[in-house]
């Protein structure tokens, strides 16, 4: 207990237990951060109190000084290779794929289904002088029917889902995961490397399913063209090939600039 | 100042000037020879150290001699050539940048 601990504690005191359970998982590390961190605090506490300051004071303007506990946890070196910590990134991955995938899907159908309404009557407006008007003369006569609405009901549809899909929800729910995890990131442990997947493994996987994406698209397309549909299989070569090409470009670049760094440390070693 | 980036040269250099010290003295060697140039959360320094050790570049150990038991830093020799790289490095790019924004001058008065 340091000079200025009270029943609850000095502010040392207090900075040390946040750090205890910011720390939870990151093994030999974090202990010895925190062996160091109530060492150099009590030591610039004791400072504080030669130079004048009363003991509440000099540890406030250590802790100050210090950094905040999430600030300094975050940055402790991962635990090497334990299953623990594999299991642990791989939750961390899994949570913001899976907010940003919910995030993407649901906020693309929302903004499909308003940009809809304007484009269904762009297409009805400018099918006026096809050979087969889409509101003037119905392919069911029979049936009274709101053109716009009807043709708005398809155009809104993003693949595999219904005009009753609740997308908004689903791109809310992915943006509250999304947001939360940042939030935690800095709050929490969440934020320490044994919880971080690597910066390159991350953008591996979305460049991977990005380019997934853009095959699955011009699967749909080639499917499209056996059909005889004609108003999504140029968009969706288009968006497929080019959704593909980035996505490959992304890997190869990725794996360019690994192998680039490590010949410039092979490079830097060996000049040494 | 923002020292991102730079933490590691500056750190291997206050390391191969002092020898074996501890956290406490490398954080305040740093405020005392930047004369507090740098805004840095002390307590980002451990980690820092830590990842150096585990680049091999600074070895460590516990000195149970002191009162408190105290974790006791120093450069390794591969320590020794990165510092000399880095800093080597690291006047290339102020040449560089000296050059192309051109020389300092003192302050004009308004």
């Amino acid at each position: 207990m340091t000079d200025a601990a009270g029943r609850d504690g000095g502010p040392v005191d207090r900075y040390l237990d946040d750090m205890f359970n910011l720390l939870a998982g990151t093994g030999a590390s974090g202990r010895r951060l925190l062996i160091e961190a109530e060492e150099h605090l009590t030591e610039a506490a004791a400072e504080g109190r030669a130079r004048g300051l009363d003991p509440e004071a000099a540890e406030r303007a250590a802790v100050d000084r210090f950094g905040t506990a999430a600030a300094v946890a975050r940055r402790v070196p991962a635990p090497f290779g334990t299953v623990r910590v594999s299991l642990s990134k791989l939750t961390t991955a899994a949570w913001a794929l899976t907010g940003t995938a919910l995030a993407w899907y649901g906020l693309s159908g929302a903004v499909a289904w308003l940009l809809s309404w304007p484009w269904t009557r762009l297409l009805i407006a400018t099918d006026r002088f096809g050979a087969y008007p889409m509101c003037e003369r119905p392919r069911i006569p029979a049936v009274l029917i709101d053109c716009v609405r009807y043709n708005q009901q398809d155009l809104s549809l993003l693949p595999g889902t219904g005009n009753d899909f609740p997308y908004l929800v689903i791109g809310g729910l992915g943006m509250v995961l999304v947001v939360a995890l940042l939030i935690l990131r800095r709050a929490t442990s969440l934020g320490a490397p044994s919880w971080t997947p690597s910066r390159a493994a991350t953008g591996r996987t979305f460049a991977v399913l990005f380019g997934l994406t853009g095959v699955a698209l011009v699967i749909e397309a080639i499917d499209g063209l056996f059909k005889d549909v004609q108003y999504y299989v140029l968009s969706d070569v288009v968006a497929g090939l080019l959704a593909f090409v980035i996505g490959v470009a992304a890997i190869v670049r990725a794996r360019r600039s690994r192998f680039a760094r490590r010949n410039r440390s092979e490079y830097t070693r060996s000049a040494l | 100042m923002e020292i991102r980036g730079h933490l590691d040269l500056l750190l291997l250099s206050v390391l191969d000037d002092a020898g074996p010290v501890h956290g406490y003295a490398v954080i305040t060697a740093l405020r005392d020879r930047s004369e507090g140039a740098f805004d840095l959360p002390e307590g980002t320094v451990y980690p820092a150290l830590q990842r150096l050790e585990r680049a091999g570049l600074v070895a460590s150990r516990w000195d149970e001699t002191a009162p408190r038991r105290r974790r006791v830093y120093q450069l390794t020799d591969e320590g020794h050539r990165a510092r000399a790289a880095k800093k080597q490095e690291w006047g290339g790019f102020v040449v560089g940048v000296q050059a192309v924004i051109g020389p300092m001058t003192a302050a004009s008065p308004a």
